[in-house]
């Protein structure tokens, strides 16, 4: 994880600034995008367990004091700065009010990939699961029928979620990824059936 | 992104797209998934004396994905069960002319041939008498 201790000069007045500062604090200039994840993006601790009202709460905040729209007699380099910013804080905050993104987000700064062969990948039994329900979507003849599916379908996820946030409570990032990876597969059945009810709508 | 003529084809009109039996001693059945995209294939070979005689797949998944399937069951037909194993993902890549970013679709593909041919397999040692 990057060290946001370090300082950096102000590219207007020189002075000596924190990385993490977005505004210079003696000549108020917007500073160049710095390279960070995505919780330190909203300046949250980087965790999974995130209160989404203050979330959203740091996002307006940001976007408040980065948005181009307060840019806009400024000169051409601080106007891409400040689209830089803005775009990159919108880009996090999509992440992060997304259990599923977060969690992956979060994954990917502990080290550990979505597509790791060695994790639980070749689970008969889950594959044989997520197989059943897809093609319990595809004969479904009524919009009851898919219904039962969706239910199901939201029952496993809402466990699945309760379940991820304990092995991230508990850093056993191992079984974190192979929840991750059964939510995902969940998540697009839950999302196949939203699609399908429409049909019968 | 756009989709090359052949994805196109393959998703538009899914070759051998079904199911058979998959407790029959004569199936081979191939379950994979692609957990990064949430992904699955089934892809299932009937073989007789040794030749893949038929081969049928459901994907849930993205074009790139059910292509890749598709191609695969016209390619493994009429082979043996150990040719099916020289089919490789870059020449289903090559010949969809998928995009890098989709190049896992036919990583999979090869996967599910791998394991019907696996599961075929094993019920034979489990089967001595077939």
């Amino acid at each position: 994880m990057r060290n946001l201790s370090l300082q950096e000069q102000c590219w207007s007045c020189k002075d000596v600034i924190k990385i993490t500062a977005l505004l210079c604090p003696t000549c108020h200039k917007i500073q160049p995008l710095r390279e960070m994840n995505e919780f330190q993006r909203l300046d949250l601790e980087t965790s999974f367990e995130l209160d989404l009202v203050h979330l959203e709460k740091q996002y307006f905040q940001l976007q408040r004091k980065l948005h181009p729209d307060n840019f806009v007699g400024a000169s051409a380099l601080e106007k891409d700065f400040s689209r830089l910013h803005s775009a990159a804080v919108n880009h996090s905050y999509i992440i992060l009010k997304d259990p599923l993104k977060r969690a992956e987000c979060f994954l990917q700064i502990q080290g550990f990939s979505l597509s790791d062969k060695n994790i639980g990948l070749e689970d008969a039994n889950l594959l044989m699961e997520i197989m059943e329900m897809r093609e319990a979507i595809d004969v479904a003849s009524s919009s009851n029928a898919l219904a039962q599916v969706l239910n199901h379908a939201r029952d496993i996820f809402e466990k699945g979620l309760e379940d991820l946030s304990h092995y991230f409570v508990q850093k056993v990032y191992a079984h974190a990824v192979k929840e991750l990876q059964h939510l995902k597969y969940i998540n697009n059945i839950m999302q196949e059936c939203c699609v399908q009810l429409k049909k019968f709508a | 992104m756009a989709y090359s003529k052949k994805v196109i084809d393959h998703y538009e009109n899914p070759r051998n797209v079904g199911s058979y039996d998959k407790n029959a001693v004569d199936i081979g059945t191939g379950l994979v998934g692609a957990p990064a995209c949430g992904d699955v294939m089934k892809l299932q070979i009937k073989v007789k004396d040794g030749i893949i005689e038929d081969a049928k797949f459901k994907t849930f998944g993205c074009g790139s994905a059910i292509a890749s399937s598709s191609v695969i069951t016209e390619w493994v037909k009429g082979k043996t069960i150990d040719e099916a194993l020289t089919i490789k993902n870059i020449e289903i890549a090559e010949h969809l002319a998928l995009p890098p970013v989709k190049i896992h679709c036919s990583v999979l593909a090869e996967d599910a041939i791998r394991a019907a041919v696996n599961d075929y397999k094993s019920k034979q040692t489990n089967n001595p008498q077939h």
